[in-house]
């Protein structure tokens, strides 16, 4: 039925008015409610000296390693903080940032330098971090998956995107930032690989992979991806739009890590311990127990948690050095591109 | 008519249109019953079926600009419903599906951006996530990709594998957008898309009568006919028929024993009977009438039954008020 020229709007029912009215306000209240969100305030930020950290008992010592081919940068974290977990470390060493246990009600991302100062900035729940080449600013994802860019030393933070995002990001050589976006920051069934314009906030999709778990950037310009697939997990290598399969893992392998050549993989399974593939094709083999591995950006040594201590591997499996607390290595990994 | 009578006329109206619409939303149930057994678990955080940032609708309609945890309620975008449950409780199908994707990998409480799940693909096209599942060595996978599973089918066990701070399942109903052509989540509790409002776990059953509560009395080699009538308070409907599911009253303690007692009605040693009707509807009452032989020699004895969706899953015997039957068994023979 079309419109009678006899029942001009202004005739309409009360009820039909007042609804019509909600109508027009809801999106104008909404755009108010966004307005009000995009004009938070910025994180607080908390700063201790390395004697005030001292005092307080929260110092974090950061002691830089030479290894062959390699640097190594161990972090020895107060006797006092069960769950808190190294995120990231700057490619020079001077400092890593650290979240709270998940289940501590502080909330703070700590950025501990490697003079004994700490910053301490209030992002709750943050996930993943990933340091700038330079080591000067750090982009973190916060408990609520939306991607902050930090000031490595003033602390000062802002909100790159909303997201959610997940996983580690890292930053590209075009000024923006690769990280995977979710479905869901709590149950993230779909993750793409993006990237992040940093001056905007523009998400730029760069797979149509289903699930990926982790992306790593390689030395010629290439990215590896690590896929989730129902038959298994894959490491797939993307250059552009081509996209090829290195190697499959079958199921159960998590915590996958990949050489910045990408011809080396390491992986968990389930808690069968840490593997090894060599080189793509190349069966994998196991190096021992433990989780959470990373190869070294040349991919001859690896690294492995063993409980509360980390070991350091040679690609052969026979172990280099056994380290207290936590370690990462540094220098040219992923942001330290050409 | 004066204006402000078309005003009420108009308002009634709008009233009566909405009314008929909520009454249609509440009316609306699908096939889909609770993801798990133990009645006494309830959610914790819903569905956000809203994609603003600091901004909840919840599945009753109510709306927060907030973005801060609304226990029982929401979470700022929350994409399933969280159910917190002990480590390692049996998880069930929601609805007749195929398992076609899953993941183990993870340690049962590693915290991280990815954790453990189960995808089921169901015959409505839509499908269900169960995520933070325990790790394939703890047994949080019971099901196997490509494997058809039935509504109520126990197919892994919770855990609190990534983002999860407290063990719980992420039940997320997912559908389809053609538009979009993406799988986006979906709010079974806003769309009332339960068997029963509200929703309830797939079997369970709540004791009613006997026809002799007390002691039966049995001559040696004789048979007599006992019924015990049960409510159906789960989601599922009982029926008779058809493997897996059929409702049986089979032995216990221990499960599945020959009985001394077994009449000639009996389907085998440990099977006394299914549900005499063909189906018994959520609370329905389902009567089980078998007989009782006396068989062993005289003397006082207990027998000992349970409900069993067969080749799926035992009731909680608890919750039937630990059903048995005190038999005497004398000489009389005729």
């Amino acid at each position: 039925m079309s419109a009678s020229p006899r029942a001009p709007a202004r005739y309409l029912p009360g009820a039909a008015r007042r609804l019509l009215v909600l109508i027009t306000l809801l999106p104008l209240a909404t755009g108010l409610a966004i307005g009000v969100a995009s004009a938070e305030p910025p994180p607080a930020v908390a700063h201790l000296s390395a004697a005030d950290a001292r005092r307080s008992g929260v110092s974090v010592a950061l002691l830089p390693h030479d290894l062959p081919g390699a640097r190594l940068l161990t972090v020895a974290l107060p006797a006092a903080s069960t769950g808190t977990r190294l995120l990231a470390a700057a490619p020079d060493g001077s400092s890593a940032a650290l979240a709270a246990s998940p289940f501590s009600t502080d909330g703070e991302l700590t950025i501990a330098a490697a003079d004994g100062a700490q910053l301490r900035v209030r992002l709750p729940g943050v996930s993943g971090a990933g340091f700038a080449p330079e080591g000067d600013r750090l982009a973190v994802i916060d408990g609520a998956g939306s991607v902050w860019l930090v000031d490595a030393r003033s602390g000062e933070s802002r909100r790159v995107a909303d997201g959610p995002f997940v996983g580690s990001p890292s930053f590209e050589t075009d000024g923006s930032l690769l990280v995977l976006a979710a479905s869901s920051f709590e149950a993230p069934y779909r993750s793409q690989p993006v990237l992040v314009a940093i001056a905007d906030g523009t998400v730029t999709p760069i797979s149509d992979d289903e699930l990926v778990y982790a992306v790593f950037p390689l030395a010629d310009g290439a990215r590896a991806l690590v896929v989730h697939e129902p038959g298994g997990t894959l490491v797939k290598r993307l250059s552009g739009t081509d996209s090829s399969i290195v190697a499959e893992l079958g199921p159960d392998a998590t915590g996958v890590t990949v050489s910045t050549d990408g011809m080396r993989v390491a992986f968990q399974r389930g808690e069968g311990g840490v593997f090894l593939i060599d080189r793509p094709g190349a069966p994998p083999h196991r190096v021992g127990d433990g989780s959470d591995p990373t190869l070294s950006p040349d991919g001859n040594l690896l690294l492995v948690r063993r409980g509360a201590s980390t070991t350091l591997f040679s690609a052969d499996g026979s172990v280099v050095a056994e380290y207290e607390g936590t370690a990462a290595f540094i220098g040219c990994v992923g942001g330290c591109l050409p | 008519m004066t204006r402000r009578l078309r005003d009420m006329i108009g308002s009634v109206l709008l009233l009566v249109a909405l009314a008929l619409l909520g009454a249609g939303a509440a009316a609306a149930a699908d096939d889909y019953t609770l993801p798990f057994y133990d009645p006494a678990v309830t959610l914790s955080y819903g569905v956000d079926r809203d994609r603003l940032l600091n901004r909840q609708l919840d599945w009753t309609g109510q709306v927060w600009n907030d973005g801060q945890l609304h226990y029982g309620r929401v979470y700022d975008q929350h994409t399933g419903i969280d159910y917190p449950m002990p480590l390692l409780s049996d998880l069930a199908a929601a609805r007749d599906g195929t398992v076609i994707d899953r993941e183990g990998g993870f340690g049962t409480q590693q915290f991280g951006s990815f954790g453990n799940f189960l995808l089921v693909e169901h015959p409505d096209g839509k499908r269900t996530l169960y995520y933070h599942l325990a790790s394939t060595a703890d047994g949080g996978l019971a099901a196997s990709i490509g494997q058809s599973v039935v509504a109520g089918q126990r197919i892994g066990r919770s855990g609190c594998s990534g983002t999860c701070y407290g063990a719980h399942l992420h039940f997320e109903l997912r559908v389809w957008n053609a538009t979009t052509r993406t799988w986006n989540f979906t709010d079974p509790m806003a769309e009332r898309r339960w068997t029963t409002w509200p929703g309830r776990v797939p079997f369970l059953a709540t004791y009613l009568r006997e026809n002799n509560a007390g002691t039966e009395v049995v001559g040696r080699s004789k048979t007599i006919t006992h019924w015990v009538e049960f409510r159906n308070a789960g989601g599922r409907t009982w029926r008779s028929t058809g493997l897996p599911g059929r409702l049986a009253l089979a032995t216990w303690k221990p499960a599945y024993h020959s009985s001394p007692f077994r009449a000639a009605d009996w389907s085998a040693a440990w099977l006394a009977t299914m549900v005499d009707s063909a189906t018994v509807a959520p609370d329905g009452t389902g009567r089980f009438t078998f007989g009782i032989r006396g068989g062993p020699v005289p003397g006082s004895y207990v027998e000992t039954f349970n409900l069993l969706a067969q080749d799926l899953r035992w009731f909680d015997h608890a919750r039937l008020g630990s059903f048995y039957v005190p038999i005497v068994v004398t000489n009389v023979t005729q």
